[in-house]
């Protein structure tokens, strides 16, 4: 009897705790993103649907829908939700793009990309996180994601060309390969900033020969000025 | 002096040398293994644990007198044994904290906490005994304090040549056998059966510590710990060396262009990455290539060198040799290469042999801070260059509190001087959101010259860098023509060019979100810079060698307005490095107030007398570390080293202190003694914050073995008379409240603690002109404390 109602507590915890992370994921969804400057509905949905305290340690769980980036180990961040889906936006991906990401990180950004297009290839450095988001992403059913654990300076050549390049791990210069497995006019977009700092966004786009960039400061940052007194 | 004395003696010269030399240590462990900000914080442990002991002898004076002939050892033991333990305990996985972390939580900042009290420990087990000892012995008190002062001057010195013997995580372990020795030299008339075994136990405790403890892991947010997680990542070489430990690291993916074209279409090379105390130096340059393009043809550096050859370069800060390496391959006749961390230049040689750029006959080096050398030479150049500041995507402010006297207005103004008619200053830096780098080399860069600035300006950039430069004569059209067609032929984007030569169309290539920053930039050249400055919520006027602090921005007053702004979470992330300071300062305030001031309040209430001796041993307190820690500084300009600079000033104030307060037992505890004394010192010390800097630069060109020479000569007299007030007022206390010599010595101890991180708050907000000013002042105010 006793371990009945002990199955009983677990399951209403169980319950519980799912409950409280789909209510964090509205209230993210519907303050730190609809709020500012997320109006894309497929990306809003995705917000909605991704469950992002699966990516994130253990100990994070509390914090994964917190307005700000987490630590993952490794000395790595998950993005702030923000910028994942300022990011996702900006690239607008179509149910039949593919897409290449640099630096899976917790397979977040992997996992929200998934949900819209077609395949994601995803390359990450440090074998320890590659090894987390693999099983990550297996377990949340995502199984139109290939990882490889490797240097994604190269990109992944014999899956090129790509719709759409996400670089989250910027490097300070950008790799001339990736910028020729982007397609024509495709879109690459690269977060500038240390952890936990605001990033920079920006976005490269390739018009022919020529590769224009544009910063996407989220936050729109002009000279603030004192009140008049 | 009996053998009883001079062993007593002996043992607390030994103690006192052991509690310097474990706060050196620390500071070196924790640049290693974090960041450089824990150095005031460790100055505070000790200081802390002087103050605390200071308290416990108030409170149980009685009992621990009656037992000081077992206490005094057993207490130098337990300090050997907490210091075997204090620095491997804090690197245990529940109490490890991470500076990057500091601000995300309240866990980490406990564990911070808990960091601080465990290597509290030893300095308080070694306070507590030093308190005693003056204590029970005030009548030898001057002979005691010399011993005291000496024994921390040599202590300074011996850990610094500990550093190139030994990894710096040993090095706290190894300091433990000397409070050991200490404990076990002392006198002992009782119990000696428990003192052995307790050194026994520790000894053992000691050995085992230092053969068992892993050499513990940086920060996951430093550079080092990333690069050796890249595949095929190895570290090819180590080595503990004064200025910091070095490792190199190899690995195909460590590859390095900054400033580059997107133009440039072929892979870049891998290339080995030098690090030091885990902070990413730079990647190794090798000789360039006859036969190939250098690699920063491609990149905005090549700035300068597209207007000309130019014959005689300068390169400041050359690092591990990148800009040296592209400046020889444009074949200029001489090339001078300043670099103050010589481990580097060592570390390259050993690494490459011969064939690194520094091994050219070409290229002279000079192992001096690169506006030392500016300052000791009358050559002139046709190209002054200074390395990439900043870091890519920002450091979140960890190199605010670094000083930079090669990045401030009077060392740009002897660049400008030191250029032949015709030079030009090139220095390029990281683009930053919000922007503040770029616009503090502009600021800089504008005051250089009485003219039209815009003449004589030029900047590109790329999508993640700007390169400035600065020509003394006016810029051509032809010129201005070559920077638009190199621009134009990368995908550059032209900032700034002299007036009519510039249109919105130049910002083609790599678009910002807005632009403001081409605002900023032309208030800045315009005539309304004091205005937007003042309303700018960073600071972005020159940084000057008053303050050296190039890479502090944040102005405290604004943080409110731009949290509100921003994010109250991602502010901290902006400037991290001044908020972990004002952290320290808060912490450490606390807790001296909590352990050494809270208590003596509740001690003997009612004590009315007590007042004037806390003016008086406070305001010494306060003032000897704003002295030590302005010297250090400006000492730091003079030698072009830091290590030397820090040797030279606390060996030389603690020794010449030491002296003084020897020389204190010839002198009256009267009022008058202390008055002229105090007066004295703050005449000295008003002449040091007023003269000091012209002097020393008048002579910086001077030997080395007669800057030493000099650097004593300066800093012993006033250091001589600073040793005189401290146990001239334990003396005089002795003969009006001998109770109240405890309570000194606490209150003394505790504003010492606040003091060190104190001078490090107003040297960036008032500079340190500023700070002696108020030492000079706290003295004078000893005059008005009669006891």
């Amino acid at each position: 009897m006793k371990i009945w109602i002990l199955f009983f507590l677990l399951m209403c915890q169980v319950f519980l705790f799912g409950e409280d992370y789909d209510r964090a994921r509205e209230e993210m969804v519907r303050y730190q993103l609809e709020n500012r400057d997320i109006k894309n509905k497929v990306v809003l949905n995705t917000m909605k649907s991704v469950p992002r305290h699966e990516f994130v340690p253990d100990k994070e769980k509390r914090n994964a829908y917190d307005d700000r980036p987490l630590p993952i180990g490794y000395g790595q961040t998950i993005s702030q939700p923000y910028i994942v889906a300022y990011m996702t936006q900006v690239i607008d991906p179509k149910p039949e793009y593919r897409i290449l990401e640099i630096g899976t990180g917790s397979g977040y950004q992997a996992a929200v990309l998934a949900e819209i297009a077609d395949s994601v290839f995803t390359i990450e450095i440090v074998k320890g996180l590659a090894d987390r988001a693999q099983s990550a992403l297996e377990e949340n059913g995502y199984a139109n994601v290939v990882i490889r654990h490797g240097d994604g300076y190269y990109g992944w050549e014999s899956k090129a060309p790509f719709d759409a390049i996400v670089v989250t791990a910027a490097a300070e210069h950008i790799p001339p390969p990736l910028i020729k497995q982007l397609k024509p006019d495709g879109k690459m977009i690269i977060p500038v900033g240390s952890p936990f700092m605001i990033q920079n966004l920006m976005l490269v786009e390739k018009k022919g020969e020529s590769v224009r960039t544009t910063s996407l400061f989220p936050v729109r940052f002009v000279p603030l000025t004192r009140e008049p007194r | 002096m009996n053998d009883t004395a001079s062993r007593r003696n002996i043992s607390l010269g030994l103690l006192s040398g052991a509690i310097i030399a474990y706060q050196i240590a620390l500071m070196n462990a924790f640049s290693l293994i974090q960041w450089d900000h824990f150095a005031s914080m460790m100055i505070s442990l000790a200081l802390l644990g002087f103050g605390a002991g200071g308290t416990v002898l108030t409170l149980f004076k009685t009992w621990l007198t009656d037992r000081q002939a077992v206490i005094i050892p057993l207490l130098m033991i337990l300090c050997a044994f907490s210091l075997a333990l204090a620095f491997p305990l804090s690197r245990t996985d529940g109490i490890r904290f991470d500076s990057y972390l500091l601000l995300t939580g309240g866990e980490q900042i406990l564990r911070f906490i808990l960091t601080a009290n465990l290597l509290f420990l030893p300095f308080f087990f070694g306070g507590l005994a030093i308190g005693m000892l003056f204590t029970v012995r005030v009548k030898s008190i001057s002979t005691l304090y010399a011993f005291n002062l000496a024994g921390s001057g040599v202590g300074g010195i011996l850990v610094l040549l500990l550093f190139s013997r030994f990894e710096p995580h040993h090095i706290p372990i190894l300091l433990a056998s000397i409070p050991l020795a200490a404990g076990l030299l002392y006198p002992k008339k009782r119990a000696w059966q428990l003192l052995y075994a307790a050194g026994g136990f520790t000894l053992l405790t000691i050995l085992l510590v230092f053969f068992s403890f892993p050499e513990p892991s940086p920060s996951q947010f430093k550079g080092i710990r990333s690069a050796l997680q890249l595949p095929e990542a190895q570290c090819v070489y180590e080595k503990p060396t004064p200025y910091g430990y070095l490792q190199i690291v190899k690995s195909p993916a460590l590859r390095y262009a900054p400033g580059l074209s997107l133009q440039y279409r072929d892979p870049i090379p891998s290339r080995p990455v030098l690090f030091s105390n885990g902070n990413q130096r730079g990647p190794l340059a090798e000789f360039p290539s006859e036969n190939t393009h250098h690699l920063y043809e491609w990149s905005t550096l090549n700035l300068p060198y597209t207007l000309r050859k130019p014959d005689k370069i300068l390169i400041l800060n050359a690092g591990t040799g990148d800009l040296v390496s592209h400046a020889l391959s444009h074949h200029p006749k001489q090339i001078i290469a300043c670099e103050s961390n010589e481990g580097i230049l060592l570390a390259i040689k050993g690494f490459y042999g011969e064939n690194t750029p520094f091994a050219s006959p070409l290229v002279n080096i000079h192992i001096s801070d690169a506006y030392t050398y500016l300052l000791s030479t009358r050559e002139t150049y046709d190209l002054i260059q200074l390395p990439v500041l900043g870091t890519f995507g920002g450091s979140s402010g960890l190199d605010a509190l670094e000083e930079h006297y090669s990045l401030t207005l009077e060392a740009f103004e002897t660049m400008w001087q030191r250029l032949e008619p015709d030079g030009m200053i090139s220095v390029s830096t990281w683009m930053d959101y919000p922007s503040r780098y770029p616009l503090r080399i502009l600021t800089t860069l504008k005051r250089l010259t009485g003219e039209d600035p815009f003449r004589h300006l030029a900047a590109i950039r790329n999508w993640n860098m700007i390169t400035f430069l600065m020509k003394k004569t006016p810029l051509s059209s032809r010129e201005i023509q070559t920077i638009k067609t190199f621009s134009d032929s990368l995908d550059f984007d032209v900032v700034l060019l002299p007036a009519g030569n510039r249109d919105s169309s130049s910002y083609t290539h790599h678009q910002l979100q807005n632009s403001s920053f081409f605002h900023a930039v032309e208030a800045i050249l315009g005539n309304n810079e004091d205005s937007f400055s003042e309303e700018y919520p960073f600071r972005i006027q020159p940084a000057r060698e008053n303050s050296p602090y190039f890479s502090q921005f944040l102005k405290p007053g604004r943080i409110h307005e731009i949290m509100d702004y921003l994010s109250r979470d991602a502010l901290p992330f902006l400037e991290l490095g001044y908020l972990i300071l004002i952290l320290t300062f808060i912490v450490v305030t606390l807790i001296a107030v909590i352990l050494i001031i809270v208590p003596l309040i509740f001690h003997q209430p009612g004590v009315f007398h007590s007042k004037r001796t806390l003016l008086y041993f406070s305001g010494l307190g306060l003032a000897f570390m704003f002295v030590e820690i302005v010297l250090i500084q400006r000492f730091i300009l003079f030698f072009g080293n830091p290590l030397y600079a820090a040797s030279a000033v606390i060996s030389g104030i603690l020794i010449f202190s030491g002296a003084g307060s020897y020389f204190s037992t010839r002198l009256e505890s009267s009022r008058q003694t202390i008055t002229y004394v105090s007066a004295g010192i703050s005449v000295f010390l008003l002449l040091l914050a007023l003269g000091l800097t012209p002097v020393l630069k008048a002579v910086i060109h001077y030997p080395f073995i007669l800057k030493i020479f000099i650097s004593l000569l300066i800093v012993g007299p006033v250091a001589f008379l600073m040793g005189i007030p401290f146990p001239l007022g334990l003396k005089r206390l002795n003969q009006t409240n001998p109770a109240d010599i405890s309570w000194a010595w606490g209150i003394n101890g505790c504003l010492s603690v606040i003091s060190s991180v104190l001078a490090a708050i107003l040297a960036v907000e008032i500079g340190f002109t500023g700070v002696m000013i108020i030492a000079a002042i706290l003295y004078l105010g000893v005059l008005s404390s009669e006891f």
